[in-house]
């Protein structure tokens, strides 16, 4: 089997990497940024199982190898979902930003707190 | 199958117990004496059958594919056990009724535990697999804790049942490690099998025995692992004779004696079953000598007996085995006689310490008989069992009469035994005398003689001990249905009486001599316990243990839980580097992975447009990241979406294109209802070495996971499943795939994808309500600014259908703030359940409530009522 | 029209001081420069964004039905076009969004037929309706039955397949979770903004919590 074109690949990467960039910010809108840009790299991927350019999925009769369809179904599941999660997400982030009147992540107090516990109580 | 009848029994009587207690009180103990009755019924009419060699078996399949299951075989060694445990519960239970109040807290919480152990414990000794013996093991320590800290708002008894706790069932799971590690030398996880055909030794046998013995040590409190016993003595009485006298310390005994058969042979058994035994024997006696409470003097003492029985069933001959079987009968019944004895005085006097009891002979002359002759039971004077069975002991180890151990290791038994042996002489005395003796330095106490139905245990129990003794033929017998197995001396052995005048009657003489002398010297004896530097405490050591535990978890916590998101999801990305990518990385160098070259298809694009549309994704995702604004950030997202878009319809996907198109049109729009409240830019990292870091880590991550996809693409080499799907889709009638695929190939996936889709709405729906809560509760204060006016006419209406042409949410929170926001007489009713916070908040709120259900949350419902009307109007127009 | 609605919106909280945005707070052309004199949607208009504009409430009222009758086109002719529920769920969802992005949540709570939760509901009731129907009848799970009617006339050869009511599942899901977000994330904050601006308005607010209670 053949592999992709190197033009995809490269772009699938900058996908990744400025998706995972995202994904580390502390602001939760740019997190939601970053999980969407996450899903087109995702969903990029499913495709790239199936690279040459080929004829839609539809038997129409046309002549010529049709792309497989299993990818794609699963992308559009993919895409769909992520548009629930995203949604989600921005209710999430606006909750917070309710909150707190910031859109960032806050650390969690509660890791903090048992990290601090540096005398153990008597246990016995 | 009668027996796993019986064992159901037990649970069912539990079941019911909790449910009787509050109706007939302590007499419940009566019934959940029944199963173990049963089980004790049960056992004496199949011993004759068993004692001739043939084991009663049952067996219920369990997971028999993992060779799970609940087999059960009776045979001699059980059938002793099962007497024991059962036969001495069932007296047990009828001293409970007595000794226990009616008003006893948690009394059928007690009762039916006490017959859930009763019951795990009959399954430990009649089980014949070992994950169903790891199973009840763990349900006795589990009862063993719920009983140990009956009492549980004293401290001192939660902290003694979770040390139990922890020390048995810790060492449990290593058992369970060692049962693996046996199953799967041997093929079978039968105990039958395994003992009949031990595994071939070597350093994983070594491994498996090792882990097996450490959990039977600790459950049958073996030095160092003896500290959980006495403390445990603050469960009740009844409960420590059963638990830590009859049944459940037992446990661990029975399992070296059941597996002693078959690896008696191996070095490492040997070494720790023999010298452990004869520790624990040493310790518990030395450490009985000098105890106040009786409680505690019998713990020690059961300690001491237990590496004895440990000695005993490890060694491996046939002598000692009789002698354990002898034994662990007679320490069964006189330890629970002298732990129901304990009771009652504690009961009848409210004391247990020997400087405080005085002159009870005179006035409890029937227990003092009991308790003297269960006493002289445990020293070892005839005509009692205990007798029998020292002399037994003894023999076992002098040397030349017994095949094995080594002459020398004989020696140092047989030197064990013997001391042992005086020291529990010793603090038997000390028991009578500190018990019942008239002392002339403390008040006489004054209490009357216990009830007959309360004595009737303690003097069944030693009762048994004397007849047993004096017609020591009966446990001979049981003795020899287990002894059989093993190597024989060179003459038979039986327990008696009488054997001639034998070196270890001599050596019992001696024994006896000097353990008077130590009990007369025993002023001496505890000065010279006081001057003897302390030894190092195992309660000590376990404490250090759990500290030790303790510690590592918070600095790993510490060090791992930094509490921040981003520095979580680094590590995981750094981890995905770690593993996989440095392999991948490893495999390229070495050639381990096939690169593709341009006769496998290497090439730079698909078509030239495939460059441009992946030129606009790279840019304005990169702009992405370095835009801190948000609304061109937005617009660089979306552009983002529409590349992703056009690469779909280049590809030959025009469905995924056109779905990804609205996805993102409609993303963009709900950000824009979300963007615009928030601040206009996000805030920036400060350029630094995290910054760098963090890119650094990134550009990685990302480039391994497209150059892991281009390999394994080109790596691909079988056919795709969706190879039939055209045929079929033809059949079906359908002729675009992608949607065939959706809606009927794998229309499974498409059930759960909705299911994440409604999870979602309702998700959003509810976050944004509880926003509204908070904000109502906020806010309330600026609520009259509101005008009335406006609704006049739509208050009327507001309560109207809900649905009817009404969006979800205003009409839900109309609903919520009529529940929260109803006139002022809802204060008082709600003020006590609701804790005083949350009737504050709502405090300034009610008063607008009044004006109108509608109003009170402000536009969103006024609106709607407002926009109704509006509609009205417009129709009247 | 709309002489008739500032009248009517006068004294409601939200309406005198502009609080459509921030477009008409530092906007030099005058509020409502571009507003429709015509009624072109079903109530009093208060767009989501910015002042009331012609352009889109013509839009809206004009386009609403093409994009809905295409939307169920997408959903029908899924099995041999590009579509489907999902597209023809979004598609019809963003007529929707249209429609309140020109007439605000008023506009949207009139024009859809029932609540999102409503829709979700029946979604979901269609989708494991037909899920498990074919349990009754001894099939496996999700088993497609289809007909195929050969002369119905005006349209010739038609088939009618159980997935069409799969698919129509999907379809109001999606419409469903879109008109749900919108609902949260649109309607209701602009609510509350209103709410809040109309509080802030009224001043003296802190004074009036102590009294109150």
């Amino acid at each position: 089997m053949n592999a992709p074109g190197l033009v995809l690949i490269f772009a699938v990467a900058v996908l990744y990497s400025t998706g995972f960039y995202l994904l580390l910010q502390r602001s939760l809108m740019r997190v939601v940024f970053g999980i969407v840009i996450l899903g087109h790299a995702a969903n990029l991927s499913l495709m790239l199982t199936d690279h040459a350019i080929t004829l839609p999925p539809l038997l129409t009769g046309k002549d010529g190898p049709i792309s497989d369809p299993l990818p794609q179904a699963m992308a559009l599941t993919a895409i769909v979902i992520t548009f629930g999660v995203t949604t989600f997400l921005l209710a999430l982030a606006y909750r917070v930003w309710l909150g707190d009147d910031n859109d960032e992540v806050p650390a969690d107090l509660e890791d903090r707190r048992i990290g601090r516990l540096s005398e153990p109580e008597d246990s016995s | 199958m009668l027996l796993p009848a019986i064992l159901a029994l037990h649970a069912a009587v539990a079941a019911l117990l909790p449910l009787l207690a509050d109706r007939f009180g302590a007499r419940i103990f009566l019934l959940a004496g029944l199963p173990p009755a049963a089980a004790a019924v049960w056992a004496l009419a199949n011993a004759s059958g068993i004692l001739s060699g043939a084991p009663v078996t049952a067996g219920i399949a369990w997971a028999p594919a993992l060779k799970i299951g609940l087999d059960f075989r009776v045979d001699g060694l059980s059938l002793a056990m099962t007497l024991l445990v059962s036969g001495v519960g069932a007296i047990i239970f009828g001293y409970c009724a007595a000794y226990f109040r009616a008003d006893e807290r948690g009394l059928g919480r007690l009762a039916a535990i006490m017959v859930l152990f009763a019951g795990s414990m009959l399954g430990v000794v009649t089980t014949d697999n070992l994950f169903a013996l790891y199973v009840f093991w763990e349900l006795t320590s589990i009862t063993s804790f719920l009983l140990v800290g009956h009492e549980d708002h004293k401290e001192q008894a939660r902290r003694a049942a979770t040390q139990a706790l922890v020390t048995t069932t810790g060492t449990g799971l290593l058992m369970l490690i060692g049962f693996i590690m046996l199953g799967t030398a041997a093929g079978d996880y039968s105990i039958s099998g395994l003992v009949a055909d031990p595994p071939e030794g070597g350093p994983w046998l070594t491994g498996a025995l090792v882990l097996v013995l450490v959990g039977a040590f600790a459950k049958s409190a073996q030095v160092p692992l003896h500290f959980w016993l006495p403390a445990a003595m603050v469960a009740p009485t009844p409960v420590s004779a059963y638990l830590h006298a009859a049944a459940m310390v037992k446990g661990g005994v029975y399992l070296v004696a059941r597996l002693a058969p078959g690896f008696a042979e191996a070095g490492v058994w040997q070494a720790l079953v023999l010298s452990v035994g004869l520790a624990t024997m040493i310790v518990g006696g030395w450490r009985a000598l000098r105890q106040d409470d009786l409680k505690l003097l019998l713990a020690y003492g059961t300690v001491s007996q237990l590496g004895f029985l440990t000695l005993l069933g490890g060694a491996g001959t046939q002598v000692a085995a009789t002698a354990m079987i002898g034994t662990l009968i007679a320490h069964g019944l006189f330890k629970s006689a002298l732990f129901l004895s304990v009771g009652v005085i504690d009961h009848e006097t409210g004391s247990r310490s020997i400087s405080r009891l005085s002159g009870l002979g005179r006035r409890m002359p029937l227990l003092a008989a009991v308790a003297t002759l269960a006493a002289a039971s445990m020293a070892g004077l005839p005509p009692l069992i205990g007798f029998a069975a020292k002399e037994a002991a003894l023999e076992a180890f002098v040397p030349g009469a017994a095949p094995s151990p080594p002459p020398v290791a004989a020696g140092a038994m047989l030197a064990g035994v013997a001391l042992a042996s005086v020291l529990t002489f010793a603090y038997s005395a000390r028991f009578v005398w500190g018990a019942f003796a008239v002392k002339p330095t403390v008040a006489e106490n004054r209490a009357g003689a216990p009830s007959p139905l309360f004595a009737a245990a303690p003097v069944v129990l030693a009762a048994l001990s004397l007849v047993l003794g004096i017609a020591p033929a009966l446990v001979d017998h049981l003795a020899q249905g287990y002894a059989h197995a093993l190597p024989a001396g060179h003459k038979p052995y039986h327990l008696a009486l009488w054997h001639g005048l034998t070196p270890t009657l001599l050596l019992t003489v001696l024994v006896v001599a000097a353990g008077v002398a130590l009990f007369l010297k025993r002023r001496a004896v505890g000065r010279l316990q006081n001057a003897m530097p302390r030894w190092p405490d195992a309660e000590y050591g376990y404490h250090l243990f759990l500290h030790g535990v303790y510690t590592v978890a918070l600095s790993v916590t510490r060090r791992s839980q930094s509490g921040s998101l981003p520095v979580y999801l680094g590590i995981i990305l750094a981890t995905i580097l770690a593993l996989p990518g440095v392999r991948l990385v490893a495999g390229l160098i070495t050639g381990g992975i096939a690169v593709p070259g341009p006769e496998d298809g290497l090439r730079i694009w698909d078509s030239p447009l495939e460059l441009l549309v992946a030129t606009v994704i790279v840019v304005t995702s990169i702009a992405t990241v370095r835009e801190h604004r948000r609304f061109p950030s937005l617009i660089l997202l979306n552009v983002v979406g529409f590349g992703t878009a056009g690469l779909f319809v280049l590809h030959g996907a025009p469905d995924l294109a056109l779905t990804l198109v609205l996805v993102e049109t409609l993303t963009t729009i709900i950000l824009v209802f979300v963007l615009r409240r928030l601040p206009t830019t996000f805030s920036v990292r400060p350029d630094g070495w995290g910054k760098r870091l963090t890119v650094l880590l990134c550009t990685a991550a990302g480039s391994f996971i497209a150059l892991a996809l281009w390999l394994m693409t080109a790596a691909r080499s079988g056919d795709p499943v969706s190879t039939g799907y055209a045929d079929r889709a033809g059949e079906a009638g359908g002729t675009n795939l992608v949607n065939m695929i959706l809606a009927d190939f794998r229309a499974l996936d498409t059930l759960g994808e909705v299911v994440v889709l409604v999870t979602a709405a309702v998700a959003v729906s509810s976050l944004v309500l509880l926003n509204r809560r908070d904000r109502v509760v906020d806010e309330s204060s600026a609520e009259p600014a509101v005008p009335a006016p406006g609704n006049a006419g739509g208050t009327g209406e507001d309560p109207g259908p809900p649905g009817t042409g009404a969006l979800a949410l205003p009409v839900h929170t109309a609903g919520a703030e009529a529940v929260g926001g109803e006139p002022a007489e809802r204060d008082p009713r709600r003020g006590p359940e609701s804790d005083a916070a949350d009737a504050d908040a709502e405090a300034p709120e009610a008063p607008e409530a009044p004006e109108a259900p509608d109003e009170s949350e402000g536009p969103a419902g006024g609106r709607r009522g407002d926009s109704e009307q509006g509609e009205d109007s417009d129709d009247e127009r | 029209m709309s002489g008739d609605e500032p009248a009517r919106a006068g004294p409601s909280p939200g309406r005198a001081a502009g609080e459509w945005g921030r477009a008409d707070r530092s906007g030099a052309p005058p509020e409502n420069w571009e507003a429709p004199r015509e009624r072109w949607l079903s109530t009093a208009v208060r767009p989501a964004f910015g002042p009331r504009s012609v352009l889109l409430e013509v839009a809206a009222r004009l386009l609403t039905p093409a994009i809905l009758v295409f939307s169920v086109f997408l959903l029908v002719s899924g099995h041999d076009r590009p579509g489907g529920g999902f597209a023809g769920g979004l598609v019809a969802s963003m007529a929707y969004v249209l429609r309140y992005i020109a007439g605000g949540r008023r506009e949207l709570a009139a024009g859809i037929p029932m609540r999102p939760n409503g829709l979700l509901a029946l979604g979901m009731l269609l989708v494991c309706g037909t899920a498990a129907a074919p349990l009754l009848a001894g099939h496996p799970m999700l088993e497609v039955y289809s007909y195929t009617a050969h002369h119905l006339p005006l349209f010739g050869e038609v088939k009618f397949a159980s997935y069409l009511l799969f698919e129509s599942g999907v379809f109001l899901i999606v419409v469903g979770l879109v008109l749900s977000v919108v609902a949260a994330l649109g309607a209701r904050m602009e609510a509350e903004e209103e709410e809040i601006r109309g509080r802030r308005r009224s001043g003296g607010a802190g004074a009036a919590k102590g009294e109150r209670p």
